[in-house]
């Protein structure tokens, strides 16, 4: 047994999970390779999904032990992990402030305490092949015509998960849905243009996620998906963008267009083994010199835009058009009630071709059998953010 | 002596099986509990089962899926264990050849599936080679997508099918294929009326063994298809745990798939009660 | 007397299957390693191309290099080298002591394998859900060392060192414990200075399958180890990201323990395996 400690190594170690790539994680070891000189310590990188990491800091703090320092977490998530995460107000000075937008710091505020800082800031655009489609299109007329003369090239995220809110609500806003406002006119506009899209999307759209999405872009078997700034990442160090692969703007709906905002925060678990290195390493992070390096190093595209004319200006043009665009979904501790609900709209109408009034009706109603009990929170009111 | 040796011996059970129980079977409990639980004593998990289309596909799947893997696992375990026993030379590449799939790990066979499968992946690749058109091996859409599972599944288990088999034909007496000879039967007829009937016990007993294994299927379809695909109990019970956030229901999804198991386990065992009761079986 | 006619003709058919069957059985092996290596070892780029390339274009170790640089695969292999050593270590001991008992008959018998067939019927995820939670309040949920892993690992190995010793314990004769017996020696002495060094090879046999059997494991490690991940939900984790050219690497290295084992171990390894596999 004790031969299987001595792989560790004698300084402090900090442990960070983040949701990255696995080249993307050697290169932020890199990153962090200063602060590591600077105060002595390791810093270990554990890549994760977002969802697994939920599931990590929610044990953590449930057990009140763990291995974990600091933890990158989705926006979607932050009501749920709010009660494992340590209090950070201390951390963000007017200067720290600065770096991120209101809406970033509204979404990682609770009770008027910050206890997430903002660490990668996505919004999802549309991705698509350059070669194959040299014209992509700016409307939801143009979409539906892409996708009519090309079945099966076109892909949503449509499995089980979060992902599939996020690519639908893309089209409720561009519509002037809402939300919590599920029985709107716009959202019932959305629903039907998705069902008009649905024989055309590609089959594997009722099991893609983010990375099999993006695989399959890769691969040339979908020409057109949505997906976030990581996708370029991913794509150019395949060697397809901009070869191959470029951003664009998300289609136009009625109301204009719009994009979810997501995105990575950082929070201290309320169980973290060292706490006090890892609020230096929040400090450390909060300096504008370490943003642009982060930017630049990481290719993160998020607090800050590439500079223009730049060869990732041309790369990231999609989600540049799309950055006055950004809504947030809510912030709520009863969230994964919401998504579910959305989600089992979602996939009845893009892949059993249910009728869009009825399915958004069910979101709302109490006695759908959508898989919540009549104990749970109705929707509106979890919605709204009131108590339980 | 006596009295100390079985002092010996209860320890020597109880100590492994009370681990076994503490490890196992009590979190096991703990969950059925839990299933049985919210907000105070209550059927709403499985209420919430009720109600969901997505469970019922998984509780559908989880039967048809084992029955073609585990009918394709024995077809070809038969196939194989026959050859490799026939008259003639033994071929240890052969031998370990077809043991291979189950040495390797079976994230890695599936990894390595996966990129057979794939829309454009290699067997789509070689199909278009010769000029054919590739299939959607693992499409949501469509009913190929279980039998490509299936077929995985049982390349993976395949190997340990064909090992009981061989130890099976290994028991047949050779006077039997001596007095089939003399009696003038072909090969046909030899395998009809002295192999088959002679294999019935260990044929039933890796159906059930294998059977049960084939219930409890879980990675090869999380890594294949995707949780959505070819949903099966293990597969939603692990999507209610990680991406619905809903752990109660993921274990009342689990407990479903126990008695599922336990009803097969006990048909079965009961099954080759039977078989090794008739006479001639177990010479 | 010569033979019938009529098997002749079914002779040489069946003689041609056989051959077929070989070929496939070799084919459906050796095709898909040299298409995994082939993954390893060339560009990804390559590796997305459409048609497929049959032949490597452009060998390169950079997909190594990748797995490599990930700080995490050190500690993963770590991870599952000494899960897998400790598991397999307490499931022999125990597995063994089981099939001790079990080899001498009576209600131990009965007890004995009423236990192990029941834990075999467990299925991972009925388990590993709770078992979680209870390690968490145990502090060995997703530690670093693995421990909580090893432990449930260890006890769902015990039914295969079980079954794996079981012939071998029933095997050795009677008259030679009588004999200690008679001597003056206690069981517990019969059992350590006989029977153990008789079932050598056995027991090196069992530590062998818990080993892989603990190597291989997907189901609890996925959901055990989240973020101190062992080698199989490492792999996972680079599958489904899409990094095709690491995750090859990677499920080439994951191959070697176990290959080599099958391979370089004989007949005997391979039937043993039969008795101790399970999901």
């Amino acid at each position: 047994m004790g031969g299987c400690r001595q792989g560790e190594p004698p300084r402090v170690a900090l442990n960070i999970a983040l949701a990255v790539f696995p080249d993307e994680a050697a290169r932020y070891a890199r990153f962090v390779s200063s602060f590591e000189a600077a105060h002595q310590v390791r810093v270990n990188i554990v890549a994760q999904s977002y969802g697994d990491i939920l599931q990590a800091l929610r044990v953590q703090a449930q057990s009140r032990r763990g291995s974990l320092d600091l933890v990158e977490l989705d926006l979607a998530m932050l009501g749920q992990a709010r009660s494992g995460a340590a209090v950070l107000d201390d951390l963000v000075t007017p200067s720290a402030h600065s770096l991120f937008s209101g809406p970033a710091w509204a979404a990682a505020t609770v009770k008027h305490h910050i206890y997430f800082i903002p660490h990668r800031l996505m919004w999802e655009a549309m991705i698509y092949n350059r070669i194959e489609v040299p014209d992509p299109p700016r409307t939801w007329d143009e979409l539906a015509r892409f996708a009519r003369a090309h079945p099966g090239k076109l892909a949503l995220k449509a499995a089980r998960y979060e992902g599939a809110v996020c690519d639908a609500m893309a089209f409720v806003w561009s519509a002037g849905g809402g939300y919590c406002d599920p029985e709107s006119g716009g959202s019932l506009r959305a629903f039907d243009f998705l069902r008009s899209l649905a024989p055309d999307l590609n089959d594997e759209s009722a099991v893609f996620r983010e990375m099999s999405i993006l695989e399959a872009q890769a691969r040339g078997t979908v020409w057109i998906h949505f997906n976030w700034p990581f996708a370029i990442g991913y794509l150019k160090s395949k060697g397809l963008a901009p070869e191959v692969d470029l951003s664009a703007p998300i289609p136009a709906g009625p109301a204009g267009t719009a994009t979810p905002l997501g995105g990575g925060y950082l929070a201290i678990p309320v169980s973290a083994p060292h706490p006090e290195l890892a609020r230096e390493f929040l400090a450390w992070l909060l300096t504008p010199e370490a943003q642009a390096r982060l930017s630049r190093e990481l290719g993160w595209y998020g607090s800050v835009a590439p500079a223009p004319g730049s060869e990732d200006a041309g790369l990231y043009a999609g989600f540049t058009a799309m950055r006055d665009h950004v809504r947030a979904r809510p912030a709520v501790e009863c969230y994964p009630q919401l998504s579910n609900r959305w989600q089992r709209a979602i996939r009845a109408v893009l892949l059993r071709g249910k009728a869009p009034e009825a399915v958004l009706g069910d979101i709302l109603s109490q006695n759908s059998g959508a898989d919540v009990s009549a104990a749970d929170t109705p929707f509106e009111r979890c919605c709204a953010g009131l108590p339980q | 002596m006596n009295e100390r040796s079985r002092y010996l011996k209860g320890a020597f059970v109880a100590i492994p099986s009370l681990f076994m129980l503490a490890m196992l079977v009590v979190p096991a409990l703990g969950g059925l509990g839990a299933s049985f639980n919210h907000r105070g004593p209550s059927l709403e998990n499985y209420s919430a089962l009720v109600h969901d289309p997505m469970f019922w596909r998984a509780a559908l799947d989880n039967l048809i899926l084992p029955i073609a893997s585990l009918a394709l696992e024995l077809a070809a375990g038969l196939g194989l264990a026959l050859m490799l026993t026939a008259r003639g030379k033994r071929s240890a590449v052969v031998e370990v050849a077809a043991i291979l799939p189950f040495a390797i790990p079976e994230i890695v066979i599936l990894t390595i599936a996966r990129y057979l499968l794939m829309p454009r992946g290699y067997v789509n690749g070689a199909l278009e080679a010769f000029g054919m058109h590739g299939a959607a091996w693992l499409s949501p859409r469509g009913s190929l997508a279980m039998l490509s599972v299936a077929v995985v599944d049982a390349w993976h288990v395949t190997p340990i099918v064909m090992l009981m088999l061989i130890a099976g034909l290994q028991t047949i007496p050779q006077e039997l294929y001596e007095a089939a000879r003399l009696d003038g039967a072909g090969t046909l007829a030899t395998f009809r009326h002295v192999t088959l009937p002679m294999l019935a016990p260990a044929i039933v007993g890796a159906t059930v063994l294998r059977g049960i294994d084939a219930l409890r299927i879980f990675s090869t379809v999380l890594v294949l298809t995707g949780a959505e695909a070819v949903p099966v109990l293990s597969t939603y019970a692990y999507g209610q745990w990680t991406d619905a956030q809903a752990p109660r229901v993921a274990m009342a999804a689990a407990m479903v798939l126990a008695m599922v198991v336990t009803i097969f386990a006990l048909a079965g065992t009961l099954a080759v009660r039977r078989w090794a009761s008739q006479p001639g079986a177990s010479q | 007397m010569s033979a019938p006619v009529r098997s002749d003709r079914i002779e040489r058919p069946l003689a041609v299957m056989r051959i077929a069957l070989s070929a496939a059985v070799i084919a459906a092996a050796v095709v898909p390693l040299y298409l995994l290596a082939k993954q390893a070892l060339t560009p990804e780029l390559e590796t997305f191309a459409w048609p497929p390339a049959w032949l490597p274009r452009d060998l390169t170790l950079r997909n190594f290099a990748a797995v490599f640089a990930v700080g995490e695969l050190r500690g993963a292999i770590v991870r599952s080298l000494c899960v897998g050593a400790i598991s397999a270590a307490g499931a022999t001991v125990l597995g063994a002591m089981l099939a001790y008992a079990m080899a001498r008959g009576g209600a131990a018998q009965r007890v004995g394998f009423a236990a192990v067939s029941g834990v075999r019927l467990l299925p991972m995820i009925a388990v590993a859900i709770p078992a979680g939670i209870m390690l968490a309040s145990l502090g060995l949920y997703d530690t670093p060392g693995a421990l909580g892993l090893a432990v449930i690992h260890c006890a769902i190995a015990i039914p295969t060192a079980a079954l794996t010793l079981y012939a071998a314990f029933a095997a050795v004769p009677r008259e030679i414990e009588e004999a200690a017996w008679l001597d003056g020696a206690s069981p517990v002495r019969v059992f350590f200075a006989i029977d153990l060094p008789i079932v050598r090879g056995a027991l090196s046999a069992a530590f062998v399958l818990c080993f892989i059997l603990s190597w291989d494991e997907f189901g609890f490690a996925l959901l055990l180890q989240q973020t101190n991940r062992t080698l199989p939900p490492l792999l996972y984790y680079y599958t489904v990201f899409g990094n095709v050219g690491p995750a090859s690497a990677l499920a080439l290295l994951m191959m070697i323990p176990a290959v080599c084992v099958v391979i370089a171990l004989g007949p005997a390894m391979r039937t043993a395996m039969v008795t101790g596999s399970s999901r």
